[in-house]
């Protein structure tokens, strides 16, 4: 059992290419690079200046293959006039593999239409046998909104290169540079697109929807391709907290789900 | 207003030939699609009037999507019948671009008491007839052989086809479809006169009698996962081809050679409830072993050789059922019950590959289909049961998010061993059998002048295949941009990547399986330099793992609008190193014969397509085309080889209508 977890997970973190990132970003494939929120943490910190207020998240993923297997993480974010400061911690894999990844980000804007921000990780990897060793990787992200309408987003990811050292050198830490865009069809639908291309795998082009149905009703779905795998999901606002749910299908790993909270002070 | 519709017209043929170019990775060259040709140039001549129109009428249009449907019936059944045609603006799911490629197509009507009266009953009789030949002017090795113990065609080279309808009224109408293909024989005593016989007699709308066929006839019902023989539509670049327009009882009108049905059927309907019985008998082709045990159905429909010839009708096969359909408000369900038997067995698998597939001579198949319009979406499902154990399932939703997107989302689940003779639902394979997937297309209309249509495709083969010995998966995925500035330019670009597995090209006991991938780029420029001509260019390559391809032509049509002549010519460059990044193409034909064609190898294609209309009701048409290679000192193999490198045929056909 334990080898088929590690298989699962060597499989799933080249998959991923990293931990999985919020619930609301699951379900649309991941193709949030243009988008702002509190769970942009994990994909373009520049999103983060879309936060208005101190928040607080936690987010929890589960594949249904393997139950052992799960990711966990915790964001806060809280904005100071044009700026915004981010923390991330989260957690993922099971007793012999875990990798645990704490984040800083800084995000500055430069008018209403620019959104720039840097993060740094501290990356903590342990693989059973093979021991324990640790990174620091370097995101720097951009969001530019040309209207109302429409936004572009770019990001790379672990822009210095580093990699995990010693005996676990075979574990990627990939350069990820993505490009994307988030675009209001009408006021209650967005569609968003991105292009992920890293240094270890083939480029992989991610779509994703945003429904609004009711107010208080968000329906989500998206594909993302190298591998196929698709998500579906939904959000719900009670007053100041967002609740979000994803599920994910991919051929290898199975069935996935995902449960997110956000809470805007 | 005039050249509007000339326009108009040319996207719609437009349309149908990017629907058919979609079909062609699973239909072969020689497949016949006159009957899409054969309905939009009916509703040419016979306008759909939507005030009238039933969902019946409405579907079997193919143009319309079910959530166009719905919201036209609401917006007639609120605000009563429609004034003028361009009121279909303020209905929702129609755009102004549908609008204007369906107005060749629709009337209204007169809005007073003479609703329901329409032209066509004033008219008497009304004959069309069609007559084609066709010639390869080169000869082909099986034409010379003297020898008649050596396999050789056994008839003449020519391909003759005589397509006659009849239409008495709105009620009565008969059809008759003959044809010799070249290389069979034009009389045999085994066959009688003409190789492919099919006819039929068709009563519509007599009372509660909605439709009775006598003769040939397809049954299309469901999503196709029970029961649906004919054309059918897939995956597109248009979001509603995955919903299948279920017709239901039609009659036959195709020159395909294959599944249909013959016999006896009809549709009786009671308010909310419509039931269809059939019977048929038809005699089919079939490889059978020393058993007398059937190792396939064949399907081509050639009977050149003295193989083939010994093949023909040499297999009975007898099927009977019954469709109960039922509908209220928006919610339609269906009840679909068929038995099959053959008068020999088919042959037990004697392959791990074709372990689960069909065998024994009988086989009863069950489905039940339902679908249900809420608000701006629409949501199918069928589950479908075979006697021989597997039980399928399909479910699907059409949905239009916004004016400008639509999207459409199909899950199906057919086990490996599932069976059913008529099955067409949405697939990768050609046929709903050991396959799993998920199918998304969406479509995005930015503005007047952009839309991209996007769609990917995730499919997984529970069990082996022919010639992949292990479960495997794949995708495929398409993007489409469409660039519209002005009514003269069109520019469309397109990116379709697949990929799926194959056994490794190692000599070896046992194969691993290797992943194909390839992936196409094309980009078609349209012009309308005016009211006559246009100007068409296409450019495609396809790359895959150890080859590139390329294609590119040139078309020019001329169609003036009150002459007696037109035509268009196309002239093809074509690179194409082996099967495996073959390219299709479809190409301007004489009417009804909408063909694609598959190339291959290095040279040049040249093609000419003429028209001319001798007097009112006549017509006819001279196509020519012409192939010459830079790579091959022979064209084909086997009894179809032409020495040289020249290649060409010549078509002639004459419509007559009285």
């Amino acid at each position: 059992m334990k080898i088929t977890s590690l298989f699962l997970i060597l499989f799933s973190a080249s998959l991923y290419a990293q931990p999985p990132s919020g619930a609301r970003m699951t379900a649309i494939a991941d193709a949030g690079v243009a988008i702002g929120d509190i769970w942009s943490l994990n994909v373009n910190q520049a999103g983060l200046l879309d936060v208005d207020s101190f928040t607080l998240a936690l987010d929890h993923q589960k594949l249904l293959l393997d139950q052992k297997i799960s990711a966990s993480k915790l964001i806060l974010a809280k904005p100071f006039k044009q700026n915004v400061l981010g923390f991330g911690f989260s957690r993922y894999g099971y007793d012999t593999y875990k990798q645990h990844e704490i984040t800083f980000a800084f995000g500055r804007a430069f008018g209403p239409k620019i959104a720039t921000a840097l993060a740094l990780h501290y990356h903590q990897l342990s693989i059973g046998i093979y021991g324990k060793t640790s990174a620091y990787s370097i995101d720097a992200g951009l969001i530019y909104k040309m209207s109302p309408l429409l936004s572009l987003g770019a990001h790379v990811s672990n822009l210095n290169n580093h990699s995990f050292g010693e005996n676990l050198s075979f574990m990627a830490l990939p350069l990820r540079i993505q490009f994307g865009t988030a675009y209001s069809v009408s006021q209650q639908l967005m569609i968003a697109a991105a292009l992920e291309q890293n240094s270890v795998s083939q480029a992989a082009l991610k779509l994703g929807l945003d429904y609004q149905m009711i107010k208080s009703l968000t329906l989500r779905a998206g594909i993302k391709t190298n591998p196929i795998r698709e998500s579906a999901g939904l959000g719900l606002f009670i007053k100041n907290f967002k609740f979000d749910l994803a599920f994910i299908s991919q051929h290898s790993l199975g069935f996935g789900s995902q449960i997110g909270l956000s809470y805007e002070f | 207003m005039i050249s509007k519709t000339i326009i108009a017209q040319q996207n719609t043929e437009q349309q149908v030939a990017e629907l058919i170019e979609s079909l062609s990775h699973i239909a072969d060259e020689n497949f016949d699609y006159a009957e899409m040709m054969d309905r939009i140039n009916y509703y040419r001549s016979h306008p759909l009037n939507l005030n009238t129109a039933s969902e019946a009428e409405l579907k079997e249009f193919m143009l319309l999507s079910p959530l166009q449907i719905s919201s036209l019936l609401n917006h007639i059944k609120e605000n009563g019948v429609l004034a003028d045609l361009l009121e279909l603006q303020a209905i929702e799911h129609f755009d102004l671009n549908d609008i204007q490629h369906l107005l060749p197509f629709l009337s209204i009507g007169l809005p007073n008491s003479l609703i329901g009266l329409e032209i066509t009953d004033l008219i008497d009789g009304k004959h069309d007839l069609i007559i084609r030949f066709k010639q390869d002017l080169q000869k082909r090795a099986g034409y010379q052989v003297a020898d008649s113990s050596h396999s050789r065609y056994e008839g003449s080279p020519q391909q003759l086809l005589i397509r006659y309808r009849y239409v008495l009224n709105k009620h009565i109408s008969a059809g008759i479809n003959l044809e010799k293909d070249p290389g069979e024989y034009f009389y045999s005593k085994h066959a009688g006169l003409f190789d492919y016989r099919a006819a039929n007699i068709s009563l519509k709308s007599i009372g509660p009698l909605q439709k009775l066929v006598i003769g040939d006839y397809d049954l299309q019902f469901g999503q196709g996962l029970t029961l649906w023989s004919g054309l059918s539509f897939g995956k597109s670049s248009a979001v509603h081809t995955l919903v299948k327009p279920e017709v239901g009882l039609k009659p036959y009108s195709s020159f395909n050679e294959g599944l249909f049905f013959r016999g006896l059927a009809n549709t009786i309907g009671f308010g909310a409830i419509k039931f269809t019985s059939f019977y048929s008998i038809r005699k089919l082709d079939a490889s059978l072993d020393e058993n007398m045990e059937i190792g396939s159905i064949i399907l081509t429909g050639l009977h050149r050789t003295a193989t083939e010839i010994a093949h023909q009708k040499n297999l009975k096969y007898k099927s009977f059922g019954g469709i109960l359909e039922w509908k209220r408000s928006h919610l339609n369900l269906g009840l679909i019950a068929f038995h099959s038997a053959f008068d020999q067995p088919f042959a037990s698998g004697d392959q791990p590959y074709n372990l689960f597939d069909f065998h024994g001579k009988t086989l009863n198949n069950y489905g039940l289909s339902a679908n249900y319009t809420i608000s701006n979406s629409y949501l199918f499902s069928e589950i479908a049961h075979s006697s021989s154990g597997g039980t399928a399932f399909l479910a699907g939703l059409l949905t239009s998010l916004s004016p400008k997107l639509s999207l459409g989302l199909h899950y199906r689940n057919y086990p490996k061993n599932y069976h059913s003779f008529f099955n067409a639902a949405l697939s990768e394979s050609s046929s709903s059998i050991n396959e799993n997937g998920f199918y998304a297309v969406l479509n995005f209309k930015f503005d007047r002048k952009w839309e991209w249509s996007y769609f990917v495709d995730y499919f997984v083969f529970p069990w082996l295949k022919y010639g992949v010995d292990a479960p495997s998966d794949g995708f495929e995925m398409l993007s489409q941009l469409s660039f519209q500035p002005n009514k003269r330019l069109q520019v469309i670009g397109l990116y379709k990547i697949e990929q799926k597995q194959e056994n490794d090209d190692q000599e070896q006991t046992f194969h691993f399986l290797e992943t194909i991938k390839s992936q196409r780029i094309r980009l078609d420029l349209r012009y309308w330099v005016n009211k006559m001509i246009q100007i068409r260019n296409r450019l495609e390559t396809i790359q895959t793992k150890l080859e590139r391809s390329y294609l590119t032509y040139q078309e020019l049509q001329y169609k003036p609008l009150q002459s007696k002549f037109s035509f268009n010519c196309r002239f093809t460059l074509f690179k194409v190193p082996s099967y495996d990044s073959r390219i299709y193409t479809y190409q301007p034909d004489v009417l009804y014969q909408t063909s694609i064609r598959l190339f291959q190898n290095e040279g040049m294609q040249f093609l000419a397509n003429l028209r001319y209309r001798l007097q009112k009701g006549l017509d006819c048409w001279l196509n020519y085309v012409s192939y010459r290679y830079s790579n091959l000192d022979h064209i084909g193999t086997g009894l179809s080889e032409i020495k040289g490198n020249k290649a060409s045929e010549l078509k002639f056909q004459i419509r007559y209508q009285f």
